[in-house]
């Protein structure tokens, strides 16, 4: 059992490595040799890629605000501290500040009324 | 080993981080790109998508390296002072708890108003292609999640929010 239990520490933890390691390698290697080079679908990936930051951080903050909305009942306070938080990320452009906002709004409508 | 083929599914959205960021990196050795891309978690990446464009090049790697040691160093300083202190300060403010947990939503608020702001030449200067990402992303990353497919909600969005992206500056293109 304890071997089989650190197999699956070893198997998950080299897979989950090498997802993030091999495509990194693989895109900067093929964007320094691929100057002038380059394929059409080479082109195609690479105005794609700006959008995928975005899209990612987009999809981050969906699944990071639903877990606690699971029972369908409580979109109502994440959506409420949300409103705060965006403002201020507006108009400061802060990360911290940002964060320390919405952690101060999200405390204050939580708070038994 | 059913084990294992769920948790390698709930790291899939890995596999287009480094793709992304690479365009703001230059190359170097392997040995720096395996140290990075350890440090590449969703955070870092995040981070780093909205910071990098906005700096040169030739000194991102470091900047990707020292953003990766800060979040690991601080998740482990964290995790220790949390064992160490238990949970004192939840104790005497317990309504602090959920509070804590919206500061990764607000980041990732923060993080998308950067990524908006700093829309460059990459997406054609034009910031409608990225908002239209991100609500194409949005969109499918609730969908999935409700429907119970929460492992593949944030790559399956990656990759539909950039298509919407692509499409709505492609439709920008053609009318001029």
């Amino acid at each position: 059992m304890r071997t089989e239990l650190l197999l699956l520490f070893l198997v998950v933890g080299a897979g989950n490595y090498l997802m993030r390691f091999l495509p990194l390698l693989w895109a900067l290697r093929s964007a320094s040799t691929g100057e002038g080079s380059e394929t059409a679908g080479d082109r195609r990936l690479n105005r794609l890629l700006p959008y995928v930051g975005p899209s990612v951080v987009a999809a981050l903050l969906v699944t990071s605000i639903l877990p606690e909305t699971r029972d369908g009942t409580e979109l109502l306070r994440p959506g409420l501290a949300l409103l705060p938080t965006l403002f201020i990320a507006v108009r400061s452009g802060n990360l911290g500040l940002t964060v320390l906002v919405g952690v101060l709004a999200y405390w204050l409508v939580s708070l038994p009324t | 080993m059913v084990m294992a083929a769920i948790s390698l599914v709930l790291g899939v959205r890995h596999v287009l981080y480094g793709p992304s960021l690479a365009p703001n990196l230059r190359r170097t050795g392997a040995g720096r790109v395996a140290v990075s891309a350890f440090g590449l978690t969703d955070e870092v990446f995040a981070v780093a998508s909205a910071r990098l464009p906005r700096r040169s090049p030739g000194t991102n790697f470091g900047r990707l390296l020292g953003l990766g040691t800060g979040a690991y160093t601080s998740w482990a300083l964290g995790t220790w002072s949390g064992a160490v202190a238990g949970s004192a300060v939840l104790d005497a403010l317990p309504s602090l708890a959920p509070a804590l947990s919206f500061a990764l939503p607000a980041l990732f608020v923060a993080l998308l108003v950067t990524l908006v702001r700093s829309a460059g030449p990459a997406t054609g200067g034009a910031r409608s292609p990225v908002a239209g990402a991100i609500l194409v992303a949005a969109a499918v990353a609730a969908t999935l999640y409700v429907a119970g497919l929460e492992s593949w909600s944030v790559p399956a969005a990656g990759v539909a929010g950039s298509a919407g992206g692509l499409l709505i500056r492609w439709g920008r293109d053609n009318e001029d």
